[in-house]
C-alpha cells in the first residue's frame, strides 16, 4: 500500500489526492489509526477523527515523513498499547481504551525526552492525530468555523462563551 | 523587426511599474518575461481551494522540501503557492558553501510582485548619507528630496496602509487607514513605548487595501496572499500596473521569452534593442528599441548586463568601471523570538490581518553608539495559538476537543532586519563553465554576512528579549539564529548608482554610465540597503526614471 501512494503522490492533483487517501481504506494499519484517531477525538455533536476520515492524513504523514514522521512511530505506540492491553489494542472496547490511552497520553507528556521510547512515538504522533482531524471538512469546517473570507472588517473584540474557533490559521509550518 | 520605444526585461514590481509610466506617458512598450503568462484572477489556481482538498492538508509535501524546493521553501512557501517558487533543480545558480545564498525566486508573469512580503516603507535621508559617512560602499548621487515625491506618487497607485508616526529613521507616508494593532500588539506597544524613550513599536505599513481603488478591493483579512488574491487586495503587476499599462493600448506582453542580453552599439554608445529567448521553442528573436528598461531582479538585471558582453564592453554593458556585479547586499534577518502573553485571553481578533508591526530603527541615529555601524529595524506580529497546539501537550477525548474549540493563548514576536555593509567582495558573476537550462553562462553568487552584520543582529536579539520580557510571559527562541544571505529576499546592489562613472554603474537617473539609453532601476541601483523593506524604493525610483526616459524619447535624445 505504501508503495501504491508513494506512486501516486508525486504531482498530485486535488481529484487524486481523493483517491490517494479513499486507497488508504485497504491499509491494513487503518484500523488502529482509525480507533486512535477517535479515541483522541471522539464524536459529540460532530464527528469523531475516525468518521471525519483523520487516519487518511495520518498515514500519509508516516509514509511521507510530514513532521519529519516514520512508520515505525506507529509501530512503537501499537506494541505498547498492546503491551499494556494484553490483547491487540484495536480490539479492546471502547471504553477500557480510553482509560488505557488516557494514562499512556498523560504518561508520556511528563517526559520531554526524544529517545525512542514509546511516549517519545506518542508525543511525535499526536500532532498528525490532531491536524489529520481538523485538516479534515468536518474538523475544520463543522467542528471549528471554517472562513475563508472573514472580510473587510478588523476589530479586536472580548469572546464570548457561544465563540468557535476559526481553523484557518493551522495550516501549514510544522505539525 | 518591430522597433519599440522601450523594451522593459521583465514585470515584477519594477517591470510593471515601468511599463504602465512609459505607455502613459505616451511610448510603445515591450515588456518581456521569462516565464509563463499568468493571468489575474483566472489563474491563482488554488486560491479558493480549502485544506483538505490539498494533497498535504496546506502541510509541505517534505519531498519538495528536501528535493525542488529545498531554497524556496525558505520564502515563505506554502503548499498551495509551491507552484509560484521556482524548482531548484531546474533554475539552477552555483554559490559557494561560504555563501548558501537562497535565491528565491518566481519565473511567471508578474514575477514575485505575486508572493512579495508586501511591507513598504520609504528608505529615510540617513539612509542615503550613510555611505558617504562612512566610506562603506559607493556613495548615494540622490537624497531622500530627489525620491520623496516619487515615494509619493507610488503611495498613492498602489495603496498603502499605515500610520504617520513623525519617526525619523522612517518617514511618513501617504497612507490608507492602518489594519492597526491586535490585542497583544497594542499591549507590547504600550509596554514599549512607557519603558523607552527612543523606540516605538508601530502597525506595520503594507501594501493590502483598506479602501478600496478602482477595480480593487480592500483587503478580505484572508492572510493568504501568496496564492494571489481575485480581489485585487493586495499590489501586484497583475492587479495593479499591468491593468494600466494594457488600458492605455501601447503595451505588447511577451511572456516564455527570456532577455539573453542587450545588444549594443559602440559607435554610438547606445543599446538598440535586446536578444530574446523564447523558452519554448529555443529560437531567438532580436527586439529594437530607444530605451532599455533593466527591470529583471537585481541578480538577473546584472546577469544580462553580464551576459551583454562585446568587444567594446568585454566585462559585460556598463562595466567599464569593473564594479558590474559587486557590493551584492541583502537584509541578514534572524534573532526571531516569541513570548507567551499573559492576562489577554479574553480578547481576539475578527480577521487575519496579513500585517504585523515594526519597531524602526533606533540605534546609532545621530551618534555612533555601538561597535557596529548603522543599525537595523524589528519586524513582527501576533496571533492567537491554533488547534495544532492539542497535539502538543496532554488530553484526549471530549475534553480535549470541547478545549481546542477555543482560540489558544496568545503569542507575540519579533526578528531583525539588519542593514547589510556594502562590500565589494559580494558579488554576481557568470560562472566560466556551467550553463543553465537555456544555454546561458550560470549565474554564480557569492555573498557573505560580516562581524557588523552579526554584530547588529546579536545586539538586536538581547533587546528583542529585553523587549518581549516586558509582557511577562514565557520567551521561546523560535530562530535565534541569523539565515544565510537571499532569506530576507531583499537581494541588492551589482549596478549601483554613483556620481562618478569610475566607480559606478549607473549614475542619478539609474541610467548606466556607458550606454545611457538603458535603464536598470530595479534593486540591483541600490547603493545600500537600508534597514526595511525595499520595494517600495525599486518603485519610486523606476517612476521616476520612466518619466524622465519618456522625456528623453520624446526630445529625440534617444
Amino acid at each position: 500500500m505504501k508503495g501504491a501512494l508513494l506512486a501516486l503522490l508525486p504531482g498530485l492533483s486535488f481529484a487524486a489526492a481523493e483517491q490517494a487517501w479513499a486507497a488508504t481504506a485497504k491499509d491494513p494499519r487503518r484500523p488502529v489509526v482509525d480507533y486512535l484517531c477517535d479515541l483522541v477525538i471522539p464524536r459529540t455533536d460532530t464527528p469523531g477523527g475516525a468518521e471525519a476520515g483523520a487516519g487518511a492524513f495520518v498515514l500519509l504523514a508516516l509514509d511521507h515523513a510530514v513532521g519529519g514522521l516514520q512508520p515505525s512511530v506507529l509501530e512503537t505506540v501499537v506494541r505498547a498499547l498492546d503491551a499494556e492491553a494484553g490483547t491487540p489494542f484495536v480490539s479492546v472496547p471502547r471504553a477500557r481504551a480510553e482509560q488505557l490511552l488516557a494514562a499512556f497520553d498523560a504518561t508520556a507528556f511528563q517526559s520531554r525526552e526524544n529517545d525512542g521510547s514509546p511516549a517519545a512515538a506518542w508525543r511525535a504522533l499526536k500532532p498528525a492525530l490532531v491536524v489529520g482531524y481538523y485538516s479534515t471538512e468536518a474538523g475544520a469546517s463543522q467542528e471549528l468555523v471554517f472562513e475563508p473570507v472573514p472580510g473587510p472588517e478588523r476589530r479586536n473584540f472580548k469572546l464570548t462563551p457561544e465563540y468557535r474557533a476559526r481553523s484557518n490559521e493551522g495550516f501549514g509550518g510544522s505539525l | 523587426m518591430t522597433t519599440y520605444d522601450a523594451i522593459v526585461c521583465g514585470s515584477g514590481i519594477t517591470g510593471g511599474w515601468a511599463a504602465k509610466e512609459l505607455t502613459e506617458r505616451g511610448l510603445q512598450v515591450l515588456m518581456v518575461e521569462r516565464g509563463p503568462n499568468l493571468e489575474h484572477q483566472k489563474d491563482y489556481k488554488t486560491e479558493f481551494t480549502p485544506p483538505w482538498q490539498m494533497p498535504y492538508r496546506g502541510f509541505n509535501n517534505p519531498a519538495d522540501i528536501a528535493g525542488p524546493k529545498r531554497i524556496q521553501q525558505h520564502g515563505r512557501m506554502t503548499e498551495w503557492a509551491k507552484d509560484m517558487f521556482v524548482d531548484d533543480d531546474v533554475d539552477t545558480y552555483e554559490t559557494p558553501e561560504e555563501s548558501s545564498f537562497r535565491w528565491i525566486r518566481g519565473y511567471h508573469l508578474g514575477g514575485r510582485s505575486l508572493m512579495w512580503g508586501r511591507h513598504s516603507y520609504r528608505m529615510a535621508p540617513l539612509h542615503f548619507q550613510e555611505n558617504a559617512k562612512d566610506g562603506h560602499g559607493v556613495p548615494w548621487p540622490i537624497g531622500y528630496d530627489d525620491l520623496k515625491p516619487w515615494y509619493e506618487y507610488v503611495e498613492r497607485f498602489i495603496g498603502i496602509n499605515g500610520t504617520t508616526d513623525g519617526i525619523a529613521t522612517l518617514p511618513d507616508g501617504i497612507y490608507q487607514p492602518s489594519m492597526g494593532f491586535n490585542t497583544a500588539e497594542q499591549k507590547l506597544a504600550e509596554a514599549v513605548g512607557a519603558h523607552y524613550q527612543d523606540r516605538k513599536v508601530i502597525p506595520g505599513r503594507t501594501a493590502n487595501l483598506t479602501e478600496s481603488i478602482g477595480d480593487r478591493a480592500a483587503c478580505q483579512n484572508r492572510e493568504q496572499c501568496m496564492r494571489g488574491c481575485s480581489f485585487g487586495a493586495y499590489f501586484s503587476t497583475q492587479s495593479s500596473t499591468l491593468p494600466a499599462a494594457r488600458a492605455t493600448g501601447r503595451l505588447t506582453l511577451m511572456t516564455d521569452a527570456l532577455v539573453d542580453s542587450i545588444e549594443y552599439d559602440a559607435a554610438t554608445k547606445r543599446a538598440t534593442g535586446v536578444r530574446i529567448l523564447n523558452t519554448r521553442t529555443g529560437t531567438t528573436e532580436v527586439a529594437r528599441a530607444k530605451v532599455v528598461f533593466v527591470c529583471a531582479g537585481s541578480i538577473n538585471s546584472v546577469s544580462i548586463l553580464l551576459r551583454s558582453a562585446s568587444a567594446a564592453a568585454p566585462g559585460g554593458l556598463g562595466n567599464s568601471s569593473g564594479l558590474l556585479g559587486k557590493y551584492i547586499m541583502d537584509h541578514c534577518f534572524g534573532g526571531l523570538y516569541l513570548t507567551t502573553v499573559p492576562g489577554i485571553d479574553e480578547w481576539m481578533y475578527a480577521g487575519r490581518k496579513p500585517n504585523g508591526v515594526v519597531v524602526p530603527r533606533w540605534v546609532n541615529v545621530g551618534e555612533q553608539q555601538t561597535d557596529f555601524l548603522r543599525g537595523y529595524s524589528l519586524q513582527g506580529g501576533s496571533g492567537r495559538d491554533d488547534f495544532k497546539r492539542g497535539g502538543h501537550g496532554p488530553g484526549i477525548g471530549v475534553e480535549l476537543k470541547q478545549r481546542l474549540r477555543q482560540p489558544g493563548g496568545w503569542v507575540v514576536g519579533f526578528g531583525v532586519s539588519v542593514e547589510h555593509l556594502p562590500r565589494v567582495t559580494n558579488t554576481v558573476s557568470l560562472s566560466a563553465t556551467a550553463k543553465d537550462r537555456h544555454g546561458l553562462p550560470l549565474t554564480r553568487i557569492d555573498v557573505r554576512w560580516s562581524d557588523n552584520e552579526l554584530k547588529a543582529a546579536q545586539h538586536g536579539r538581547e533587546q528583542i528579549q529585553q523587549m518581549l520580557g516586558l509582557l511577562g510571559g514565557h520567551l521561546i527562541p523560535a530562530n535565534p539564529t541569523v539565515s544565510p544571505p537571499g532569506t530576507s529576499i531583499h537581494e541588492m546592489g551589482g549596478a549601483c548608482m554613483g556620481a562618478d562613472p569610475r566607480g559606478s554603474v549607473t549614475n542619478a537617473r539609474n541610467q548606466l554610465h556607458d550606454a545611457p539609453n538603458v535603464f536598470v532601476t530595479d534593486g540591483a541601483a541600490m547603493c545600500s540597503t537600508g534597514d526595511k523593506n525595499p520595494s517600495l524604493t525599486y518603485m519610486a525610483m523606476t517612476a521616476r526614471a520612466a518619466a524622465y526616459a519618456a522625456e528623453q524619447v520624446k526630445h529625440a535624445v534617444f
